[in-house]
């Protein structure tokens, strides 16, 4: 994740992005992909997100 | 009778409903407690004395709800009719009044609560400072964050109760450096309406006090229960208890390690079964909690982003958000993904121990330091806010209840906590178990860094 490419992408989806926060938001951006939101996908086969909360305790 | 302000909320509620103590005499004596520490932790964003007084005195006259004349302080996101909500950030200085109240606002007016005042919050509800907030118990340490202002007002006695939003923490990190109860119900017991979001479907709405059964009261009302939460002589005699020790719970200060094993000791008094549980899908916890932070808050604030992003102060939220709208949407969905690992293991662990409840450390250190960025903890250093919220943020993704309580002065002088934390909306088992602790922990008393004011009470 480079600068430049933080730059190009932010441009395209229209993200307000100024010149001196670019270094940081691809520094940033980098850390949250490589963390991929805490498990790879071969660990998440089958597993649907919780996009629907569901208060009852599963078993 | 002691001053007023020295009262429990559910002590005070108690004597205004006996008849035996006015609903103006109660408020009166908070407010001037109010004045004389303010100047010390600046806990709020705005007093309205004189609306308070009038409206506790309408009240002096007649019978009410639950928590009639009940002096509650409200953190500023939330939207109180008349009054702006700032939340924290520049951007919203000249907002205008609200013109209705966020409906748990709403709820605790209908209960009869006086509502005295706003209170700070981290910028945007998404921190764990809450700066010009300090500290209580010292003055040159955060009262934790985001809603550090409710935190700092209830444990210095300028507020009886006051409500709070938690979306990885923010209502039970500042409880635990605050030394007061902070509790986080089940996703959706109250309602998020007319509060500003931070994260929706990790955000939570509930109370901070400075007692157990407060907390009970306090729920009761903002969820329009019917039932009361905490019986009397309630017994956690025979609840089983799992024990969270590993990570993201630790590691820990050796004054953390010492509050759990004190509140493991009250639970075993109070005849409760204890059991070491290790859920190693927790540690997966913090990931998933900011990236999903990241998306969600960055979709709530895009509409105002270009014309609002420049008057942010903090550097960490501007970015936060930037990189919220820069998200790939595979890896807020493989956070979403994880998250529902996460609840499933929990509520594996929950069946297969035949638990009742959860315990581990509210939070794994003392407060920050306010110029403080990193914790040495277990032989490493660890950005602050990392380590506040790997141990909160477990319950935000499962939606389960927790509740922050505190177990006694440390070694170090600061007020330690535990939570404890349950089955979906068993708010109840929580709040007994809760009580259990604090019963067999030492009083806390005035919090040190307030000891001058309270001796010099002008």
């Amino acid at each position: 994740m480079n600068d430049e490419l933080v730059a190009r992408l932010a441009d395209a989806l229209g993200v307000p992005l100024s010149p001196e926060r670019r270094a940081a938001a691809a520094e940033s951006l980098a850390a949250q992909v490589a963390a991929g939101g805490g498990a790879a996908p071969e660990e998440l086969d089958g597993v649907e997100p919780a996009v629907r909360f569901e208060p009852e305790p599963r078993t | 009778m002691s001053e007023p302000w020295t009262l429990g909320l559910a002590e005070a509620a108690c004597l205004v409903r006996a008849g035996e103590l006015a609903p103006s005499e109660l408020v009166a004596s908070v407010l001037e407690r109010l004045e004389t520490v303010e100047p010390l932790v600046h806990a709020f964003v705005s007093v309205d004395p004189e609306a308070a007084l009038a409206e506790a005195r309408a009240k002096d006259a007649r019978a009410g709800g639950p928590l009639h004349g009940i002096p509650i302080a409200i953190k500023d996101i939330f939207d109180v009719a008349g009054v702006p909500t700032r939340s924290g950030c520049a951007a919203r200085a000249d907002a205008e009044p609200a013109r209705q109240d966020a409906a748990a606002v709403a709820a605790l007016r209908v209960a009869g609560a006086v509502l005295i005042g706003k209170t700070h919050t981290h910028e945007l509800a998404c921190g764990v400072y809450t700066p010009p907030t300090r500290n209580p118990w010292d003055t040159a340490r955060s009262a934790g964050g985001s809603s550090g202002g409710s935190g700092a007002a209830v444990a210095a006695c300028a507020a009886m109760g006051a409500i709070g939003s938690d979306t990885g923490g923010s209502i039970r990190i500042p409880a635990a450096h605050c030394g007061i109860v902070g509790l986080k119900p089940t996703y959706d017991r109250v309602s998020r309406g007319g509060a500003l979001a931070l994260s929706w479907s990790l955000d939570h709405v509930g109370p901070l006090t400075r007692r157990v059964e407060d907390a009970a009261l306090m729920l009761e009302a903002l969820a329009g229960l019917d039932e009361p939460l905490l019986a009397p002589g309630e017994d956690v005699a025979g609840l089983r208890v799992g024990v969270l020790r590993g990570a993201p719970f630790a590691p820990v200060e050796a004054d953390v390690e010492d509050a759990l094993e004190r509140a493991i000791a009250s639970l075993g008094d109070a005849g409760v079964t204890l059991e070491e549980v290790a859920v190693p899908a927790l540690e997966r916890g913090l990931a998933a909690e900011f990236s999903i932070v990241a998306a969600e808050a960055a979709s709530y604030h895009e509409a105002r982003f270009a014309e609002t992003a420049g008057q942010i102060t903090d550097d960490g939220i501007r970015g936060l958000l930037e990189t919220g709208l820069l998200l790939p949407a595979s890896v807020y969905l493989r956070a979403q993904r994880t998250r529902r690992l996460i609840q499933d293991a929990l509520a594996a662990a929950f069946a297969a121990h035949r638990l009742d409840a959860l315990l581990a450390p509210t939070v794994p250190a003392a407060p920050q330091l306010h110029d403080q960025l990193e914790y040495r903890l277990g032989g490493r250093q660890e950005p602050v806010i990392e380590a506040l919220v790997r141990t909160t943020a477990p319950f935000n993704l499962t939606g389960l209840p927790a509740i922050a309580v505190p177990t006694g002065l440390g070694a170090g002088g600061f007020p330690g906590s535990v939570q404890i934390a349950a089955r979906p909306f068993d708010e109840r088992t929580a709040l007994a178990l809760a009580r259990a602790v604090e019963r067999r922990a030492t009083p806390l008393g005035v919090p040190r860094g307030l000891e001058l004011a309270t001796a010099n009470p002008t």
